[in-house]
């Protein structure tokens, strides 16, 4: 039987950035959970399985650097990697403080994005955890 | 009778002589209390200018801040989302991988990533995120080693551990004096080395920039509209209470030094 693609969420406000890293995400081999708002996500959390998560640092509602408190309140160790549309050092600083395991400029080679990803999804752990 | 006429011809001549003086008083008194009202119309005008400069000086700040919003939510990630679509499509099957159409999107992407660097440098010129934190140090440091890397002039920064945090008030119109004084180093000195440097002691605040460009006169350039960045420099020191100290002369450099109360 096919291995079903590892789900890897996005939660990104601005909706042609949104659909443009689904539909890179699909090239790259996973299935994308779109969500446009942090409170969308979080609702969904406990139903969802996600590998790890692509975080907007700017994203309105919750400010994307706290959600991360949030999703460990939800007793999820989700890997989170944030995202930015200007290769901001401070976000960079903000998001290595705040112990995101990563950074992805927006407009950088998706390459980044696809070896982020793989650093943090393991697929026979995955798998045992899911069991 | 010749007696009384001498009599009366004095006593008329004093009557004139006293209407003289009197006339005279009051057109004195007259002249002293227009040059009073002079002065205090100039004083008064001179304080609305003053008043009027922090005006502008803070609209500047609120605009400059909304276009480097603007630029990050709006602009910014347009352009994220461009070269995001680009490379969806270097992957995409069919035509897409002929060797000329993955050349030419290479090339559009290359394009939108130069785009979004300026997009980005002219967002950090506006307002750089870390002064709404009141870091300034961190911030300067940042803006010194953006500026050697654009123009290729030597920035060294120094700044004392105790510089701590200031009100973002003071923050931002040190940041923009070190900024003034940068740019006129690059743009119309010709300097090769500048030096910031920012210290914190007995209460205040001491922010000195200083290049080896070609310097300039400093009375003509006041005079002339060249000089509006120095109003600007002093103007912002001002508006924080403190105190400026221009050195230069042609062929000996520049040296801004501003000292403010740490607040």
């Amino acid at each position: 039987m096919e291995t079903p693609a590892p789900t890897v969420v996005v939660v990104e406000d601005d909706s042609a950035t949104l659909k443009a890293l689904g539909r890179v995400l699909k090239a790259l081999g996973f299935d994308a959970a779109l969500y446009s708002s942090t409170q969308e996500f979080l609702a969904s959390l406990p139903q969802t399985t996600p590998i790890c998560l692509l975080l907007d640092a700017h994203v309105k509602g919750t400010p994307g650097l706290d959600l991360q408190h949030q999703v460990a309140a939800l007793g999820s160790s989700l890997p989170i990697i944030v995202m930015s549309a200007l290769d901001d050092l401070d976000v960079r600083a903000d998001a290595v403080r705040m112990g995101c395991v990563g950074y992805f400029d927006k407009t950088s080679n998706v390459d980044e994005l696809r070896k982020l990803i793989s650093s943090v999804h393991h697929p026979a752990t995955d798998r045992k955890q899911g069991d | 009778v010749r007696l009384d006429l001498i009599i009366g011809a004095l006593v008329v001549f004093q009557i004139v002589m006293l209407a003289g003086l009197l006339v005279q008083h009051r057109r004195r008194r007259r002249a002293e209390e227009s040059l009073r009202e002079n002065e205090a119309a100039l004083r008064s005008s001179y304080e609305e200018a003053h008043v009027l400069a922090r005006k502008v000086l803070t609209a500047q700040e609120v605009e400059r801040t909304r276009l480097a919003r603007d630029l990050h939510d709006d602009l910014s990630q347009g352009i994220a989302a461009l070269s995001l679509d680009i490379q969806g499509l270097k992957g995409r099957q069919g035509t897409f991988q002929d060797e000329s159409a993955q050349a030419a999107l290479a090339s559009l992407h290359e394009g939108i990533v130069s785009v979004a660097r300026n997009v980005r440098a002219l967002a950090h010129d506006l307002h750089p995120g870390r002064l709404q934190n009141g870091a300034l140090s961190v911030a300067l440091a940042s803006h010194c080693h953006e500026v050697q890397r654009r123009n290729g002039l030597t920035v060294a920064f120094s700044a004392n551990e105790d510089v701590g945090s200031l009100s973002p008030e003071t923050s931002v119109n040190l940041y923009r004096i070190a900024q003034e004084a940068l740019r006129n180093a690059c743009r119309h000195a010709g300097a090769r080395r500048a030096a910031v440097s920012l210290i914190r002691r007995n209460g205040a605040v001491e922010l000195a920039i200083e290049d080896d460009g070609r310097g300039f006169d400093l009375p003509g350039t006041r005079r002339s509209l060249a000089g509006l960045g120095l109003v600007s420099i002093e103007e912002r020191v001002r508006f924080l209470n403190g105190t400026a100290n221009i050195e230069t002369a042609p062929g000996a450099g520049t040296k801004v030094r501003v000292s403010v109360p740490a607040g």
